[in-house]
């Protein structure tokens, strides 16, 4: 009998949300004792801050131009390499629950397995998951969670805030909650119908058929915090947004707020006012300028609401290891696929901006206790999601497949001077019906963020952003043009340029805009 | 608004594709995701979709001399504010041909769905073009 794995993912989630890594709004005792018994790292990084390439990365621990799924609505191939076989092929009981998001959300044409399973009950196997259940924040769409709401709980279906107005197939704008901000909604929903204990009950029920004796990989993939920003109403007491202070990322002075955009590359100032879309992550009718400071705090306040609702799902499914007997020789996994800017910068939601907001995400490792491993480590060197497959894989006593290109995480600083850790990458783009092309490429090594951007149809190519990760945690000043950063700057873009992998054509199509 | 344009080079002569697209009551014979499809006497093309739905389309023109097809989906689909089709087939040389897909479609996200599916038959009549062209004098020799 092998090591089992429990790999936890949430959808949009930024590193200062857990009680671990210092936040103070939700409380996350859950995750908190996975990371007081294991080791949390302070810098990890997607390979892309949106979900389907990042999430590309997780399953085959490659970077994005190897994947290939470069942009949201590109799909990620059905016979792709999959860290779920390679487990699978291993002996490995295999399933997902929750959001996959390896294939478009929006398949009116039901051409990928992922909508066609959610109709039509199939749970696989499908990508190496022997079993997978499917949910994401609607009811009326094509997951196995609207399927199993619409036919059991008919009445809850419209309780849910819809994610995308279905006249324009825009992020729906539409305001809610007591301040007007977009993405909020009341959700009459009762928390044990909502996805979050969904997904938490599902995965419990998979893991109580397997015999005792089963080696299994348990992907419990959370669609929150991700907006809609709508938990169940009767759960929003727990966070009194009036009672919140402002994020420290957000300046409270327009100016302050105006003044900092201007001096990042046009795109950030430019969709701040309203004169750009830069891509399908927020409400194309939205203009962040109008944000007010109270929405910028229910907003929080919510996100946190779902943050504590989700720490306490994860309990139950451990506790259901436990029930089992496997809690020590099982490998607890925890991470999300990109953060949420949540009000830093005067913004929300995501796209071609990369700082902490988004590129600083929380991962936590306990593993199995049998395993006499390091426990309560921090671990400060940069990693990335690139890593999380080549870890499954050696935690199984596997060698990592020449096709993964991350390694397994180190388990403790020591570790990780061995391994020579330096460097984490993360890469942009984009490229719109409407013309719009932006790339961006980031590497944060050394205690900086450099940010270099590829001519596309606001950038010239001579654009980039550089932050002193420790002198500006929040990077509001950025460096890219200070003639005393020219030779650091230089240095960090020619090893990005040395490290990140090549990008052939021909580039797959984007069939969908999420 | 946005256009979205699909192209192929297919290694057959520029009639026998042409052939195919005019026959715009089959489109469904090489159309992923179309389960039937018909030409009715009004002009329109209805389409039964995997999901269920019938698309309706009014068929603007098929022009045999420029080997142009326009089309509309007019119907069927209540998220098309609107749309325009047009596919034209244009010889390369006498054994090759390029097929031009070009789709106008309001609201802009549709533009990635419809191109990503266009892509796909794109495809799949390619692989039945040639293979027929493949078959065909294979047929006319008597072997197999």
């Amino acid at each position: 009998m092998g090591r089992k794995i429990l790999f936890v993912t949430v959808d949009q989630q930024r590193y200062d949300a857990l009680g671990c890594n210092g936040g103070t709004i939700a409380r996350t005792p859950v995750i908190d004792a996975l990371a007081s018994s294991g080791t949390s790292y302070d810098r990890a990084q997607p390979a892309n801050v949106v979900c389907m390439p990042s999430r590309a990365t997780m399953i085959t621990g490659q970077h994005v131009h190897t994947h290939g799924v470069w942009m949201n609505g590109v799909p990620l191939p059905a016979d792709a390499p999959s860290v779920a076989a390679v487990l699978h092929d291993a002996g490995y009981a295999t399933a997902l629950f929750g959001k996959a998001h390896f294939e478009p959300a929006l398949d009116p044409f039901l051409r990928f397995a992922e909508a066609r399973m959610g109709l039509s009950g199939e749970t696989g196997p499908h990508r190496g998951f022997d079993r997978m259940e499917l949910a994401t924040h609607t009811a009326r769409g094509a997951s196995h969670y609207a399927s199993w709401l619409r036919a059991n709980h008919p009445d809850h279906v419209d309780d849910l805030y819809p994610v995308v107005d279905l006249t324009s197939l825009e992020v729906n704008p539409a305001p809610g909650g007591d301040t007007g901000a977009p993405q909020l909604g009341p959700n009459p929903i009762p928390r044990h119908l909502y996805h979050t204990d969904w997904v938490a009950d599902r995965a419990i029920a998979w893991l109580d058929t397997l015999a005792t004796d089963a080696d299994w990989f348990c992907w419990v993939s959370f669609p929150d915090p991700h907006h809609p920003w709508d938990p169940p109403a009767a759960e929003r007491h727990r966070i009194d947004w009036r009672q919140l202070d402002l994020p420290s990322g957000y300046p409270e002075s327009a100016d302050d707020r105006r003044a900092v955009l201007d001096g990042k590359p046009r795109h950030w100032r430019l969709w701040h006012d309203g004169d750009l879309v830069s891509n399908y992550e927020a409400p194309a009718a939205w203009v962040p300028a109008t944000m007010t400071a109270d929405q910028v705090r229910e907003v929080n306040a919510m996100v946190h609401v779902k943050n504590e609702l989700i720490d306490e799902a994860l309990g139950r499914v451990l506790a259901a290891v436990a029930r089992r007997k496997w809690e020590g020789d099982t490998d607890v996994l925890y991470t999300t696929d990109h953060g949420e800017l949540q009000g830093d910068f005067g913004l929300l939601f995501k796209g071609p901006y990369h700082v902490d907001s988004l590129l600083r995400l929380p991962l936590v490792w306990r593993p199995a206790p049998n395993a006499s491993a390091p426990s309560a480590n921090r671990v400060a060197a940069p990693v990335g999601l690139v890593d999380l497959a080549p870890t499954f894989c050696a935690i199984a006593g596997l060698d990592v497949p020449e096709w993964m290109e991350g390694a397994p995480l180190p388990l403790d600083g020591a570790e990780a001077e061995r391994q020579h850790r330096r460097r984490a990458m993360t890469v942009w783009d984009s490229h719109h019906p409407d013309g719009h092309r932006m790339h961006l490429r980031s590497i944060t090594e050394d205690g900086w963020l450099a940010t270099t951007y590829l001519p596309g149809s606001h950038h010239d190519g001579t654009e980039g952003e550089l932050y002193d990760l420790a002198a500006d945690p929040l990077q509001q000043a950025n460096r890219w043009s200070d003639p005393s950063c020219r030779s650091l700057r230089d240095d960090l873009i020619s090893d990005l340029t040395d490290h990140l992998p090549s990008w052939p054509e021909p580039h797959r199509r984007p069939v969908a805009p999420v | 608004m946005a256009a979205v344009r699909t192209d192929r080079i297919i290694a057959a002569p520029a009639a026998d594709v042409w052939a195919r697209i005019a026959d715009v009551g089959a489109i469904s014979t090489w159309f992923p995701s179309f389960v039937s499809s018909r030409l009715d006497g009004d002009g329109h093309r209805r389409i039964a979709l995997t999901t269920g739905v019938e698309l309706d389309e009014e068929i603007v023109f098929v022009d045999p001399i420029a080997r142009r097809l326009r089309y509309h989906i007019v119907g069927g689909m209540p998220i098309v504010a609107s749309h325009q089709a047009t596919v034209d087939v244009i010889a390369v040389d006498a054994e090759r041909c390029a097929v031009v897909y070009s789709t106008d479609v309001e609201p802009a996200p549709l533009a990635f769905i419809l191109g990503g599916v266009i892509e796909e038959a794109l495809g799949e009549l390619d692989d039945q073009v040639t293979a027929a062209a493949v078959a065909a004098p294979a047929a006319a020799s008597g072997g197999g």
